[in-house]
């Protein structure tokens, strides 16, 4: 049973490091940033994964160690410790200044994330969710919503690649969550507010929105995208959708 | 401790351990209930929309022996409820919490036995309007085990908001109004009602686990008691107080039918407020249980008691202020964000200090490897896991991306499954001597250990890869998105072990029924440990000193029980020193 327990907590420090160690090459893992704070947010994850590995190892492994030698046979008791006060004081310092120090270094990515919550930029679409599907509406010309040059695509959200993107996010009924895995993006959809949300996608492509709050029933299956294009194919392609939505006796807004 | 008394004496016996028991008992049932609900999810996630064999047509006749998309948001909103509203926190604070504070601290009886009683009662009713949701109409809750307005407040955002909500939520508020009444005995019996000479640093950790649980309890509850309220006035009387304005729900204008411009923040901030502590609710105890198993099977003194009790402390008082980390991406204001992601940060280091402790107290002792001492040693290497991945979390930034992924249920599942279960697990096969006059059997007990132990590992570690890959908590097929296809093998894993595991448990029954069998033929101290509990030879016990008085220095044997007067040895005055 010693040896068996010991082994039990090096199976589960071989387990956990394998199990990680694996996960990026079989597609365990997350899609490859595609936003500019995704390489942040990937560097801000990798530094505490480190970070958590080595404590990880450290005190499972010596964890085993404790357990090996406190059950080898031996007629010696075990000491009577009530404590060390200096010990205390130094592991209560080292872990409270490697938490404090993590987290203040996060801070700044975060204000960064949500920089577009208090901007006063116009936003290049309104995401528009409802039980079970994604809307996408664009202000057309004026740049001003609810207007009559407006024009509304279901499922697919279309970007120009290399800009910042401000998005306004509104529900129609309970609430979702807007979710650009390769972005990095998640923000709840809430219903009475318009969120602002915003990324600056790396590189063209098309890339899944996933409605990450339950909101009923499908929300399993409440699923859009995102395209991103070139500047121009951009123009080109709100042009026509424009074309389009006006002679084809458009719904009103 | 007549064995055969009438149903009525025990329905309505004030006796501690009896109510004890019974919440052991209770709570120990609602864990298989939740545990199947838990298979027929991974059934679902492993082989979507497939007939599910044997139980199938039982189940579900009317949607061809499948589950519903409908009905696995009913699953996971009941697995939910009830591991945490139903066994856990019974099981850590109903069952342990009556077997558990009159014994440790040389009490005759609770403060308030009737109002303890009352708790009881109060989970019975509570467990069955939680369950007479799946036979109404509609069927029961499904808008997860946070209820989020206003999927779960209006009546026509889904099938389980109709009357299973309801249900949900008086269920909730009598189980609220139980912990209130349970939480309030133990803090009263525990300040009140402590033998002679037991001062609060005398007192095992467990209780201290008890009571800063039990705090927490006492002024986080009514805040969610007064949530429920509000929400039952929203579906009954057409409030608003989680409804926004223009909100068209199922073709329904609401501006029509009902008051709207509400809030639906609200409804989770004081869910939150309560729901976040309960997470320390679940965890004190467990902790405390954990540290005393350390010591009296390490023969070895808790490392740094007095660390310990202040640790415990922090976490009681810090863990009010981050109940926002469950918001970060909810739209609460970033500044919010700010504040409890450092508030977050901090109640990390109260836990790993905890963590160091108990692996100083293993240094140099002499470790018996019993089945309880097992179950501790798991909990420690477990919750090491579930901690760690906490800091994940707490780093906003990559919470964004996690948040609602299966790392948070990897996460929460390490420390309320690998944490507090196998505490669980630990005090049981410890007290089991102490309240049932049986030792469970120990080849039994270390058969269950080595399988759970490494069961529950296969049932939780991948599922941090599956939550990295993006996959969600909540949604009956992941495979709708073409990139989760890869992960089939992973969920098909877990599932095969999640079914493993909970067969494993029949283990643990055929030793509970196979002992409970046996005569009481239990020696009263089986482990010699030192706390009261297994040194009531007085009817007023006076305590001499600290619970863990174990190793070298401790008297002619290794320990030195808390009434005992030492022969010739060094008395110490305080476990501190």
């Amino acid at each position: 049973m010693r040896a068996l327990t010991a082994l039990l907590f090096v199976a589960l420090v071989a387990g956990v490091v394998w199990s990680f160690a694996v996960a990026p090459e079989r597609g365990w893992w997350m899609p490859t940033s595609a936003s500019s704070v995704g390489d942040d947010v990937d560097r801000l994850f990798h530094g505490i994964t480190a970070l958590i590995a080595v404590a990880f190892v450290g005190v499972v492994g010596w964890l085993a160690w404790l357990v090996w030698r406190g059950t080898r046979a031996t007629n010696e008791r075990a000491l009577t410790n009530h404590g060390n006060a200096r010990l205390e004081g130094v592991w209560t310092i080292v872990t409270g200044a490697i938490l404090l120090t993590l987290a203040i270094v996060q801070l700044a990515l975060w204000n960064t994330m949500q920089s577009a919550r208090a901007s006063d930029v116009k936003p290049l679409a309104r995401v528009v969710a409802a039980q079970f599907e994604w809307r996408f509406r664009y202000p057309g010309v004026d740049a001003v919503f609810d207007t009559a040059d407006d024009f509304e695509t279901p499922y697919r959200l279309v970007v120009p690649v290399g800009e910042r993107v401000t998005l306004e996010l509104r529900s129609k009924d309970v609430i979702h969550g807007f979710f650009v895995p390769a972005f990095r993006l998640k923000q709840d959809v809430l219903p009475g507010s318009a969120l602002r949300t915003w990324f600056e996608a790396r590189s063209i492509g098309e890339y899944d929105v996933v409605c990450s709050q339950l909101c009923g029933a499908g929300h399993y299956r409440m699923a859009g995208k995102i395209q991103v294009v070139a500047r121009a194919d951009f123009d080109a392609w709100q042009s026509s959708m424009q074309l389009a939505w006006n002679s084809n006796g458009k719904e009103k807004p | 401790m007549n064995e055969r008394r009438s149903l009525f004496s025990r329905v309505y016996s004030v006796d501690h351990e009896t109510i004890g028991k019974q919440y052991l008992w209770t709570s120990l049932a609602m864990l298989v209930v939740g545990g199947l609900m838990a298979l027929a999810m991974r059934w679902q996630l492993a082989w979507p929309w497939t007939e599910m064999p044997v139980v199938g047509s039982l189940l579900f006749p009317r949607t061809g022996r499948v589950i519903s998309p409908d009905f696995y948001t009913v699953l996971f909103t009941m697995h939910g409820t009830i591991m945490i509203f139903f066994v856990i926190i019974p099981l850590a604070l109903g069952a342990f919490g009556n077997l558990l504070v009159p014994a440790m601290i040389g009490a005759q009886h609770m403060a308030f036995p009737r109002l303890n009683r009352a708790s009881y009662w109060l989970t019975l009713p509570a467990i069955a309007c939680l369950l007479a949701g799946f036979f109404v109409e509609g069927g029961a809750a499904s808008a997860g085990w946070t209820g989020y307005a206003p999927l779960a407040t209006v009546e026509s955002a889904a099938q389980g908001a109709r009357l299973g909500q309801t249900l949900w939520v008086v269920s909730l508020t009598l189980s609220g109004i139980s912990s209130l009444l349970g939480a309030v005995t133990y803090v009263a019996t525990i300040a009140c009602c402590r033998a002679s000479g037991m001062t609060l640093m005398r007192m095992p950790l467990t209780i201290w686990g008890v009571l800063t649980a039990a705090s927490l309890q006492i002024v986080a509850l009514p805040m969610l008691t007064a949530g429920s309220v509000l929400q039952l006035a929203d579906r009954w009387l057409h409030t608003g107080f989680f409804t926004p304005q223009n909100l068209v729900i199922g073709g329904v204008a609401l501006d029509a039918t009902s008051a709207t411009g509400g809030s639906p923040l609200l409804w989770q901030h004081l869910f939150w407020f309560y729901s976040h502590p309960a997470v320390y609710v679940m965890v004190l105890p467990a902790m405390g249980i954990v540290s005393d198993v350390l010591a009296v099977h390490g023969r070895k003194p808790v490392f740094g008691y007095k660390p310990m009790v202040i640790a415990m402390c922090t976490i009681c008082v810090l863990g009010f202020v981050v109940w926002g980390h469950h918001m970060f991406v909810s739209g609460m204001s970033p500044a919010a964000g700010t504040a409890f992601a450092l508030s977050t940060f901090l109640i990390a280091l109260p836990s790993s200090i905890k963590t160091f402790n108990w692996l100083a107290t293993l240094h140099g002792a002499r470790i018996r490897l019993t089945t309880s001492m097992l179950f501790a040693l798991g909990f420690v290497a477990l919750f090491v896991v579930g901690g760690l991945s906490g800091l994940w979390m707490a780093a906003t930034p990559v919470d964004v991306y996690i948040h609602d992924t299966y790392v948070v249920v990897a996460h929460f599942h390490y420390i309320v499954f690998g944490g507090t279960v196998f505490a669980v697990f630990a005090g049981i096969h410890h007290w089991f001597p102490r309240f049932f006059g049986r030792v469970l059997d120990e080849r039994l007990g270390r058969i269950h250990f080595v399988g759970t132990f490494v069961l529950s590992n296969c049932v939780f570690l991948m599922m941090h890869q599956l939550g990295l890959a993006g996959m969600l908590r909540r949604t009956a097929d992941p495979y709708v998105y073409e990139v989760f296809e890869k992960l089939k093998p992973i969920n098909v894993f877990i599932t095969w072990s999640a079914i493993s595991l909970a067969a494993w448990q029949l283990w643990f029954v055929l030793n509970l029924v196979l002992t409970l069998r046996k005569k009481r033929t239990a020696p009263s101290n089986p482990w010699n440990a030192c706390s009261l509990e297994w040194n009531e030879a007085a009817t007023e016990p006076i305590v001499l000193r600290g619970p863990y008085e174990y190793g070298a220095a401790a008297g002619d044997e290794d320990w030195l029980a808390q009434t005992r007067e030492s022969s010739s040895q060094r008395v110490s005055s305080s476990p501190s020193k």
